[in-house]
Order: structure tokens, then sequence, then C-alpha cells
């Protein structure tokens, strides 16, 4: 049967292993973490307008645990834009990748709506991914062309530019969407697990009882969902407290009208209101396990009308659900069937 | 009938736990190991980010100076890959 090769260690219809595969999803965030305990090496520049300058040697590794990323940074005055050459030098101080960037950086204020404040905006960095095909060291020469104001005019410089470099980045988008793209699957794979049955029927009553009758029973257990509503026959505002627990009454009977199961349980009620409607409600879950697949009847019922200080509730509609093969991540409570051998 | 059913929920619980699992393998080491990455030497030049222009390209692992450009850069053209050149 597949439910007890699938199934937990004891009870068939406890299936675990699903949800181990929530903790797929922490597999791409823990390695954004690794890659976040990496300090990458940092790199100062102070670069006047005309002259060409080295960085400190830095050491790029090859590899598949990650890979290099170069970033850096120009510090430029507001309203400015910059022209600034950069060259990737390798350990023999050959020139083996050369680059310019156009940098800005604006800012102004806003108004809107009796609000003001400012704003800053800024293109000034620039990121290098890439493998340096072998490791070894290489050096930064930056060079500034142009820093100029919104006039077109020259500023005075130099200008600061920062880098940093690391050994061992990863594609951070790609492993936030894996993470996410697991999570959906891991939940789609909850659903097919949890979510589903072999059969279910529901039957809609007017009084405070109802029954179904269907073929039912075999690998997992059934859920039995009841939800029911009580009114007041008038809409004023109910004078007095929710009332007490409610009898619930479930009895379940076979093809030959044996009663095989009669159950009594007392269920909270609970006062809900909304937008100046009241009602008390009822919401409980009963689970059984019928070994032996064949016709069963489930009569559930609840009172009829609640009278609590002063107050009349009637009931406005009770609604039974019957679920059949359903599987469940805990052990729930299960309703010994009379005649029928129960484990727990 | 019953059994038949069982078995093929089963079966699809499999399927999307082995897809779940061939995600976040392949994502995961993707992200890690970048097959895609630029090398030097490699023909072409690595992604270019806004405002960034390579001054040459490789071609049969040499890096090809590209010629002189005009001075067109007049600042202050907002952001986008398609800003400058």
């Amino acid at each position: 049967m597949g439910s007890s090769s699938l199934g937990g260690r004891r009870d068939p219809a406890v299936l675990l292993w699903p949800l181990a595969s929530l903790l797929l999803p922490l597999l791409p965030l823990m390695v954004l973490l690794v890659s976040a305990l990496e300090w990458p090496r940092r790199l100062v520049m102070v670069v006047p307008e005309g002259q060409r300058v080295l960085s400190a040697p830095f050491e790029l590794q090859d590899g598949w645990l990650g890979s290099p990323r170069l970033a850096l940074t120009a510090e430029i005055p507001p309203n400015s834009t910059i022209e600034l050459d950069v060259a990737l030098l390798d350990g023999n101080g050959r020139t083996v990748l050369t680059l310019t960037k156009d940098g800005w950086r604006a800012s102004g204020t806003w108004a809107e709506e009796g609000e003001s404040g400012t704003w800053e905006e800024d293109d000034a960095g620039l990121a290098l991914a890439m493998r340096p095909g072998q490791s070894g060291r290489f050096q930064l020469a930056v060079q500034l062309q142009d820093l100029l104001d919104e006039a077109g005019q020259p500023l005075p410089n130099p200008v600061v530019v920062r880098g940093s470099v690391s050994n061992h980045s990863v594609d951070a988008p790609l492993l936030w969407f894996t993470a996410l793209l697991t999570l959906a699957l891991a939940q789609v794979l909850l659903l097919a697990c949890y979510g589903v049955s072999r059969g279910r029927w529901v039957q809609r009553s007017q009084q405070a009882s109802a029954a179904i009758r269907c073929e039912a029973g075999g690998p997992g257990l059934l859920r039995l969902v009841v939800v029911a509503r009580w009114e007041l026959p008038h809409d004023n505002p109910p004078l007095g407290q929710p009332p007490d627990p409610a009898a619930l009454e479930l009895r379940v009977s076979d093809a030959q009208g044996r009663i095989r199961l009669q159950h009594r349980e007392m269920v909270a009620v609970a006062h809900r209101s909304n937008d100046g409607d009241h009602w008390l409600s009822v919401r409980h879950t009963l689970h059984l396990r019928l070994p032996e697949r064949g016709s069963y009847r489930f009569r559930l019922q609840l009172p009829e009308e609640f009278r609590v200080d002063g107050d009349t509730w009637d009931i406005e509609w009770l609604q039974l659900s019957v679920e059949d093969g359903r599987m469940t991540a805990w052990p729930v409570s299960v309703l010994p069937l009379d005649g029928a051998v129960e484990g727990r | 009938m019953g059994r038949w059913r069982a078995a093929e929920m089963a079966d699809e619980r499999g399927v999307m736990l082995v897809l779940a699992v061939a995600v976040v393998a392949i994502g995961t080491v993707t992200a890690v190991t970048r097959p895609g990455l630029w090398r030097l030497g490699q023909d072409g030049t690595p992604a270019a980010g806004s405002g960034v222009r390579y001054g040459g390209s490789y071609r049969a692992g040499r890096w090809v100076a590209a010629p002189p450009r005009r001075q067109d850069w007049s600042g202050f053209q907002g952001r986008g890959p398609g800003s400058a050149k």
C-alpha cells in the first residue's frame, strides 16, 4: 500500500517526510549567509585629475566556490559628473582589461501636498564579476578624466575611489529566486500530501443536524468538519455573554444500519460580530479511522438554539463535510470505531 | 480503485519531491559556480553595468583595444545601460 511504504513509523495516516521539504528553501539562504561572512578586501585610492593611480595589489582566485567580484565607487560631490578610466593589471603590470565609467550624482528638493524634502540619486559605482582564468595578483589603475559640475565646469579634485574585492561572491538574486521557487514547490507538495482526499461529501442543512451516507474507508483517516451558525431573530445587539460549550453528537452506522460509533463531546461556541451583525459559530473537526471500505452514515447534531440572558439564538445553517483518505503531518486524536481494532 | 488512486497520489508526491530537490540543487550550484561567468581571455568582455564602456574586447585570447571614442558624453543622461555609448 502506498501510504504504509511512505508513511511514518507507527501510524500509516501520519506522513512526516513531506514536512522535511520545508527545509529545502533554507539551503540557498544558508549559502547566501555563508557568502556574506566573507570579508572583502578594501581598496582606497585618492585620484587627482590626469594622474594614474595604482591600487594596492590584491589576489583574484580562480575556482568554482563563488567567483571574484570587484566593486568601485567614486565619491563625487552632488550635482557633478565623472569620467573615470579603470584598468586591471596582472602580476606583470600588463593591462588585461580597460573600461571607462561615466558616473553622476544629482540632488535637489521636492515639494508635494505641503510636504517637502531633499532627494539624491547617483550612479558613480561599478561592479565587475569575472574569473581571472588563473589565480594571481592583480592591481587596479584608476585615472580621472573629468570631474565637472552641472554647467560643465571642472570641479576641484582629487576624488576618493573606494573599492572592494571578494573572491567568493555568489549570485544572490538567483539564490533568492531558488529559495522562493523551492518554497512554492514545497507548498504544492504539502498540499498534495495533506490537502487531498479520496472522496469528499458536503451537506448543508437549515437545521442543527446533518447526515451523509457515503462509500468510505481504507488507508488514511476520515475527517469530519462541522461548521454551524446561529443568529438572533432580531437585529438588536445581544444582551448577554456567549453561551457555554455546546453538546455535539456524532453517530456512525454501517451498511446494515448498525451503530458503530456514538460520540458526544462539548465544543466551544464563539460569539462573532461584524458591521452590526452578531452570530454564534461552531467549527469543529473530528477524525475517524475506517479500516474496511463500505457504506457508512455519519449523522451529526448540535443544539437547535441557545437561550442566554434573554437572547434566543436560532440555528441559521449547519454544514457537514466528510473527507476520506486524509493524511496528517502530526498525530491527531482518532475516535475509535466499535468493532474495529484501534491502535491509538 | 482506492488502491490505484492511492498509488497514483504517492507517485505525484514523489515527483513533486524530486522536482523540489532538483530545483534547489540546480539553483544553488549554479549560483555558487556561475558557469556562465566571463573568464579573462575569453572572447568579448564581462557584463557591463550602467555607464560602463569597455576599452576593447578579447578576440582569440588577445585584448584588442577599441578605436578612440568621440567625446560625446554630456553628463546627466539618466540611468540605464543605454545612457552612454
